[in-house]
């Protein structure tokens, strides 16, 4: 069984901060494997203690090679990393078709895992995407796996509704975080790996056409960004709770809010 | 644009979809989605209405396919999707088998100098981003909730293409619903200042005494497993906007705030003055959960005796 395990690198959301002018302050946020992709890279890496050979794919800037040794951590063979000066632009259409590219030059795959959703960009959609260009099934929201034979057992939430669908192997699945606890991965887990099991490639070497991948030939492209102000104009109680808890009461009344 | 195709499941209200294609597009025409023999919803004031009736069980492939052959049959350039579960996994399979652009959870639809732009949020709601659409055709899928349609005009009827067969459905169960914030005029929520299941008792009290819905952050959910999912509020759970929502314990991460944020008034009990929950709430109570709620409790008690 060979499996492909999709990982992005991405800014911890919670640390993204705004310039007094509304700039956005991503580069200071500190980086890391997207919460999901942890859920995606735990599964593979069991299923890989059964004997399964497992592929990570990413693309991302340069400063991802240090996420994909995090990655590597959980228990995978090596990691392909492209990038290139276009990945700053690049939408979710893009990063399918490229991903797809390091699906063929590495495959074939059985099994395709992917995070259900990435906390930056919040899409919802490389995994589908890429199971489109690879013509395999897709299915998101994993909450268990079954994989056996030639073909994998989801069980997720649609809705209110629980429930367990069968496809054919190969299938792209994407999974929540309700699907296992990953590890805990220490410092010195992540400094033992060897950078040389990162290969990093670029659009050429994927067989891709750069062109296509300038900002004007992708599919969408991020015009303007403006941050969401939410702050209120807050009162704040201290003191002896009874006290507070008293005038907190009264004051909820006095709004009609009781 | 010429014509957006706006698609929903009957019994969802698909009001928004057609408020938000008609700021775009000059006809608007509506798929209803719907089971065989079943209910068929309304249609908001759409210059045309379709149905095409799926089994339950009917597979993501086979909504694409279905609705992929009515945009291109009716050369539709905007395909525009209602915040429905049925549609995530269709939405990236469409816009492929379109050549199309994809969005999803558009909060605005505007015609721009070049073309179509969507608005959407990025960064966990940090920040709202304008996507130019660069394809002369997109799919995308709305956040918007049900807005009440009243157009009940008999609806054309759409053949669904032949099922793909690309998955077996082996079981499905609908889960009891446990919690139903959306609508809720009240609601009480609890996040990690909360240290154990037992203590759980305490908030549940809490919105019993102010007759609210119990409301919760995702660790609650996802790694303490306490309580289902239809009590998280949040990006990954519920948004809501009722009259009152209080916060006890929870610290108001950015995924937690987006989905709460537009309430009416906001209340939050945290012992860390700096907890960003703070910045967003009218009124702050900066205390201990375990003596400011059970304080509380009496306090709402005293008034109702
Ligand atoms: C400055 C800036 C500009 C941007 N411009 C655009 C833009 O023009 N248009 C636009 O749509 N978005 C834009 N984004 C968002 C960003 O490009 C998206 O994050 C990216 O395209 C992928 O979408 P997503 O992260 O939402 O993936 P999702 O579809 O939410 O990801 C789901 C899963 O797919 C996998 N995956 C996704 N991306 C990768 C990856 N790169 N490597 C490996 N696995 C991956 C992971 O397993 C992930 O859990 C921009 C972001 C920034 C910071
Ligand atoms: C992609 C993504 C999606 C997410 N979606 C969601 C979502 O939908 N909903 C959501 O809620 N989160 C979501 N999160 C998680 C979010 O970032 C936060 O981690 C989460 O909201 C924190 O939950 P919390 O406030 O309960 O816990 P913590 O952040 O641990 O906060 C606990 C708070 O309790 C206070 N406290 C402790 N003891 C006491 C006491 N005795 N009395 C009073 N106060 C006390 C502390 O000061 C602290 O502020 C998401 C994250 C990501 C990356």
């Amino acid at each position: 069984m060979r499996i492909l395990v999709l990982a992005k690198h991405v800014p911890d959301t919670t640390e993204i901060r705004f310039s007094p002018t509304g700039e956005l302050m991503v580069r200071q946020a500190p980086t890391k494997v997207n919460d999901y992709d942890r859920h995606a890279l735990e599964e593979a890496s069991r299923l890989r203690e059964s004997g399964a050979e497992v592929v990570i794919a990413s693309v991302g800037p340069p400063e991802a090679a240090k996420t994909m040794k995090e990655a590597l951590a959980y228990g995978a063979d090596r990691a392909v990393l492209a990038g290139g000066a276009w990945v700053a632009d690049a939408d979710p259409e893009a990063m399918a078709e490229v991903l797809a590219a390091i699906a063929r030059r590495e495959g074939p795959f059985d099994l395709v895992l992917a995070g259900d959703v990435s906390e930056d960009g919040y899409n919802a959609l490389v995994p589908g995407l890429l199971a489109a260009k690879l013509g395999t099934p897709y299915v998101r929201g994993a909450t268990a796996l079954g994989v056996g034979g030639a073909s994998v057992k989801v069980t997720r939430l649609v809705g209110d509704v629980e429930e367990e669908v069968e496809v054919a192997l190969p299938a792209v699945i994407s999974v929540t975080r309700l699907l296992n606890s990953p590890r805990v991965i220490s410092t010195m887990a992540v400094m033992k790996v060897p950078m040389s099991k990162v290969e990093t490639v670029d659009l050429a070497e994927l067989g891709l056409d750069p062109a296509a991948f300038a900002p004007g030939a992708l599919s969408t492209r991020v015009s303007a960004v403006r941050p969401v102000q939410s702050k209120r104009g807050n009162e704040m109680l201290r003191g002896e709770p009874a006290e507070i808890a008293a005038e907190l009461a009264a004051k909820l009344r006095g709004m009609g809010v009781l | 644009m010429d014509l957006a195709v706006v698609v929903s499941e009957a019994g969802a209200d698909a009001g928004a979809g057609v408020t938000l294609a008609r700021k775009v597009a000059s006809r608007v025409e509506h798929l209803v989605i719907a089971l065989p023999g079943g209910e068929r919803g309304a249609s908001p004031a759409a210059d045309a209405r379709y149905v095409v009736e799926l089994g339950e069980d009917a597979a993501p492939e086979d909504l694409a396919a279905v609705v992929s052959a009515f945009a291109e049959s009716h050369g539709a350039q905007l395909v525009l999707l209602a915040a429905q579960p049925i549609f995530r996994e269709a939405l990236p399979l469409l816009s492929v088998s379109l050549g199309a652009a994809a969005v999803t959870d558009a909060t605005d639809l505007a015609s721009g100098a070049d073309g179509l732009v969507a608005t959407r949020m990025l960064y966990g709601g940090s920040a709202l981003a304008e996507v130019a659409i660069q394809r002369p055709r997109a799919v995308v899928s709305h956040a918007f909730g049900g807005v009440p349609a009243d157009s009940t005009a008999e609806a054309e009827p759409v053949e669904p293409t032949a099922p793909s067969g690309v998955r077996k459905v082996l079981s499905r169960r609908r889960l009891p619903s446990e919690a139903s914030l959306k609508g809720a005029r009240r609601i009480v929520s609890f996040g990690r200042g909360v240290r154990s299941k037992e203590d759980m008792a305490m908030i549940t009290s809490l919105a019993k005494a102010l007759d609210a819905e119990l409301g919760c952050s995702r660790p609650i959910v996802e790694d303490m497993r306490w309580l289902g999912s239809d009590h998280q509020v949040g990006l990954t759970g519920t948004t809501v906007a009722p009259d009152l929502y209080l916060a006890v314990g929870i610290s108001g991460q950015i995924q937690h705030l987006v989905g709460m944020r537009d309430s009416k008034v906001i209340v939050a009990v945290n012992n860390n003055p700096a907890a960003p929950i703070f910045e967003v709430a009218d009124i702050g109570v900066v205390g201990d959960l375990y003596q400011v709620v059970p304080s509380l409790l009496e306090a709402l008690g005293a008034a109702a005796g």
